[in-house]
C-alpha cells in the first residue's frame, strides 16, 4: 500500500475538517446546509455519517470530496488543504487521493466493467497494458473475474457496486467517500458491500467515509456521526480513534 | 441505441443533403455526357443559340461547302433536331428527334447514332416512361418507326432524345435549305483556335464552340429554368441538413452530461472532456457521413428505377465537400456545449 505523509510528522489522521460551513441562497432565504462542521479521520478509520434527508450528509460528503467549495472552513487530506486549490489542481487531487462509491453506481454504461476500472487509471495517466491489468485485478479481488466483459447493464445491482469499489481504488487513494453504497441494493448484497468496505480499511488501511441511511453499516463502523441542521448533534465512538477498540461508546457534543 | 440514433440521424442528413446535389449535378452531366458523345470537334451553331433544347438554331444548307474549305476541318456532319409528338399503343409520346448525317471530309464517326430507315433508336428513360420496348411501333402522321435500340441516349429531365435516319429525319420534319447544327472534326495538325475564328468568319451569323464549351454551355443552359429550383432546393437541404447534424450532435453532447460530469468526478481534465466530446462528436459525424453517402447511392438507384427521369450524379469532390462540412459541423456543434459540459458540477453525480 502507498504511505503518504503530510510532512508534519505522520500524527495517523488523514482527513481534518474544521470549521465547515456550506450556504445556499442568500439573504432571508439563505440554507446553512453545513453548519460549521468538525471532524478528524484516522488512516483506517470508518466512519459512517447518518442522519435525516436534508440534514446535509451529502453536501459534506461532496465538500470533503473537493466537488462542492465550502462557504468557509478548511478541509485538509493529508495535511493538502483542498479548499484552496484550483479547479485543475483539484481535479489532480482528486485522482491521486480520492476515490468515490456512489448510491447509484455511477458507471459509464457505454464501458464494460474492466473499461470501467481503466477509465479511472487512463485519466491518471496509467494507460495500456498496465491498466488493463491493474482493473483485472482488482476486479478480480473484488470477485468479478468472471464479469471483465460484462456491460454496467447486464450485471446485478451488488456487482454494479464492486465494479464502483474497484474504480474508486484503481489509483491507490488514501481516502474512500461512500454516498449511500447500499441503498439500491438488497439485504444480502448490501452486506457484501458493508464487508468489502471494512476490508478496504482494515485489511487495506484506507480511509472510509460513509453517508448512509443503513443501520447494517453501523457493524463495521468505527465511529457512527449523527448530522441534523447542519451539525453533528451525536457521535457515537465504537473503537478508540485510529482503531483501538474503546471499552464504550461515547457522546460527544459536536465535534471530534 | 442512443448512439445509433445519433448516427442515424446524421445519416440522413447527409443522404438529404447528397441526393438534391446529386439531382443537380445528373441533369448537367447528362446533358454533358449527350454532346461529347456526338462526333466532331467543333459545334457550328446560329448565333444566339443557347442549347440544344430551348432555342432554335438554323444555319443554311449551303455553308456546308464553305465549311470544308476552311483549313483544318476535317470531317463535317449535319445535326437536326425538334422536340415531336409520336403515336404509340400507349397514346401520344414527347420525345426530341435528332438525325446526325455525314456531309463528307475524312472518316465518319458517330454511326452508332444513325438508324436504318424507318427505324429509331430511343432513350431507356424514355421508353421506360412511355412503356416502350425494342420491336414497337411509334407513329408520326403515316410514318411509322419500329423501336430498334433503346439505350442511355441522353435524359435531361425536361425531355430525352432519341435519333432517327437522317433521309427520315429530312422527310417528315426537315425544313428545306437549313440545317440546325454542324458539328465538325479538325484535322490533328490544324490550330484548333485559328480554325474555330475562321470557320465563325466563313459562315455568317454562326457562333462556333468546341465540344467541350458547347456541353458546358448546353448543360447550364439547356436546364437553365430548372436547375435553379433544384440550386433552392439544394441550398434548403443543406441548411437542414446540417441543422439536423449539428442538433444532433449538440444534443447528443448534452445528454451525456451526466457521463461527463461522471469522469469529472473520477478523475478527468477539462481538456481531457473536451478530447472526449470532440472525437465522439467527430466518431458519430464520420460514422453517419459514411452511411449517408452508401444510402445516398442506394436512394438514387431505388428511385432512379421507380422515377426513371430521377437523373443523379453524385460526384467524388461533393462527397469530400460534405464530408469537409460534416466534420466542420460536427465540430462547431460540440465546440458549444463543451463550454456547458466543462461547467457540469461533478456534485451532481451524487443525485441518484
Amino acid at each position: 500500500m502507498k504511505q503518504r505523509t503530510n510532512g508534519r510528522g505522520d500524527d495517523g489522521a488523514i482527513l481534518e475538517v474544521r470549521d465547515l460551513k456550506r450556504d445556499f441562497g442568500s439573504g432571508r432565504a439563505v440554507v446553512h446546509a453545513v453548519d460549521g462542521i468538525d471532524l478528524t479521520v484516522g488512516r483506517g478509520e470508518i466512519s459512517l455519517i447518518m442522519g435525516p434527508s436534508g440534514s446535509g450528509k451529502t453536501t459534506l460528503l461532496t465538500m470533503i470530496g473537493g466537488l462542492l467549495h465550502p462557504t468557509s472552513g478548511t478541509v485538509r487530506i493529508d495535511g493538502i488543504e483542498i479548499s484552496r486549490l484550483k479547479e485543475s489542481q483539484l481535479t489532480q487531487f482528486r485522482r491521486h487521493y480520492l476515490g468515490f462509491v456512489f448510491q447509484s453506481f455511477n458507471l459509464l454504461e457505454a464501458l464494460n466493467a474492466r473499461e470501467n476500472v481503466e477509465a479511472a487509471l487512463n485519466f491518471a495517466g496509467v494507460r495500456g497494458r498496465s491498466a488493463s491489468e491493474r482493473a483485472s485485478r482488482l476486479l478480480t479481488d473484488l470477485g468479478m473475474s468472471e464479469r471483465l466483459r460484462s456491460k454496467p447493464k447486464t450485471l446485478s445491482g451488488g456487482e454494479r457496486q464492486r465494479v464502483s469499489i474497484a474504480r474508486a481504488l484503481a489509483n491507490d487513494p488514501q481516502l474512500i467517500l461512500a454516498d449511500e453504497p447500499t441503498a439500491n441494493l438488497d439485504s444480502h448484497h448490501g452486506h457484501e458491500v458493508v464487508l468489502l468496505l471494512r476490508d478496504i480499511a482494515k485489511e487495506q488501511g484506507r480511509t472510509v467515509v460513509i453517508v448512509s441511511h443503513d443501520h447494517r453499516i453501523r457493524e463495521v463502523a468505527d465511529r457512527v456521526l449523527w448530522l441534523q441542521d447542519g451539525r453533528f448533534h451525536d457521535i457515537e465512538q465504537i473503537t478508540a480513534p485510529y482503531g483501538v477498540v474503546a471499552p464504550a461508546a461515547v457522546q460527544q457534543p459536536r465535534a471530534v | 441505441m442512443k448512439l445509433l440514433v445519433a448516427i442515424g440521424g446524421v445519416t440522413l442528413a447527409i443522404v438529404l443533403i447528397l441526393v438534391v446535389q446529386s439531382l443537380y449535378y445528373g441533369v448537367q452531366k447528362e446533358m454533358d455526357s449527350f454532346v461529347h458523345a456526338l462526333p466532331g470537334d467543333v459545334w457550328i451553331v446560329q448565333e444566339g443559340t443557347t442549347d440544344l433544347v430551348f432555342s432554335n438554331s438554323h444555319l443554311p444548307e449551303n455553308d456546308a461547302r464553305r465549311i470544308h474549305n476552311v483549313d483544318g476541318v476535317g470531317a463535317l456532319y449535319s445535326l437536326n433536331g425538334r422536340l415531336m409528338a409520336f403515336k404509340s399503343d400507349n397514346g401520344e409520346v414527347r420525345t426530341y428527334v435528332m438525325a446526325l448525317d455525314f456531309l463528307g471530309g475524312g472518316t465518319p464517326e458517330g454511326t452508332d447514332v444513325v438508324p436504318d430507315r424507318d427505324e429509331i433508336f430511343l432513350d431507356k428513360t424514355f421508353a421506360k416512361q412511355a412503356g416502350l420496348s425494342e420491336g414497337d411501333d411509334l407513329s408520326f402522321g403515316d410514318r411509322s418507326f419500329k423501336v430498334a435500340d433503346i439505350r442511355g441516349i441522353g435524359n435531361v429531365l425536361v425531355t430525352q432524345f432519341a435519333f432517327v435516319n437522317p433521309i427520315d429525319f429530312a422527310a417528315i420534319f426537315g425544313t428545306p435549305g437549313s440545317v440546325n447544327y454542324y458539328l465538325a472534326s479538325l484535322d490533328d495538325s490544324a490550330s484548333p483556335e485559328a480554325a474555330r475564328t475562321k470557320l465563325e468568319e466563313e459562315v455568317t451569323g454562326s457562333s462556333v464552340f468546341f465540344t467541350n464549351d458547347f456541353a458546358d454551355r448546353a448543360a447550364t443552359k439547356s436546364t437553365g429554368d430548372f436547375l435553379p429550383i433544384i440550386r433552392v432546393i439544394m441550398a434548403i437541404a443543406f441548411i437542414v441538413g446540417l441543422a439536423v447534424l449539428s442538433l444532433i450532435i449538440y444534443s447528443a453532447t448534452i445528454e451525456r452530461a451526466r457521463e461527463y460530469a461522471i469522469m469529472k468526478v473520477i478523475g478527468a481534465s477539462p481538456i481531457g472532456l473536451y478530447r472526449i466530446v470532440l472525437s465522439q462528436s467527430i466518431f458519430i459525424a464520420v460514422i453517419g457521413f459514411m452511411g449517408g453517402v452508401g444510402l445516398a447511392f442506394v436512394f438514387n438507384r431505388v428511385a432512379g428505377d421507380i422515377v426513371p427521369q430521377f437523373i443523379t450524379h453524385i460526384r467524388a469532390r461533393d462527397i469530400a465537400f460534405v464530408f469537409g462540412v460534416t466534420v466542420f459541423m460536427s465540430f462547431i456543434a460540440s465546440y458549444l456545449p463543451i463550454n456547458r459540459v466543462a461547467r457540469v458540477e461533478p456534485a451532481s453525480v451524487f443525485r441518484a
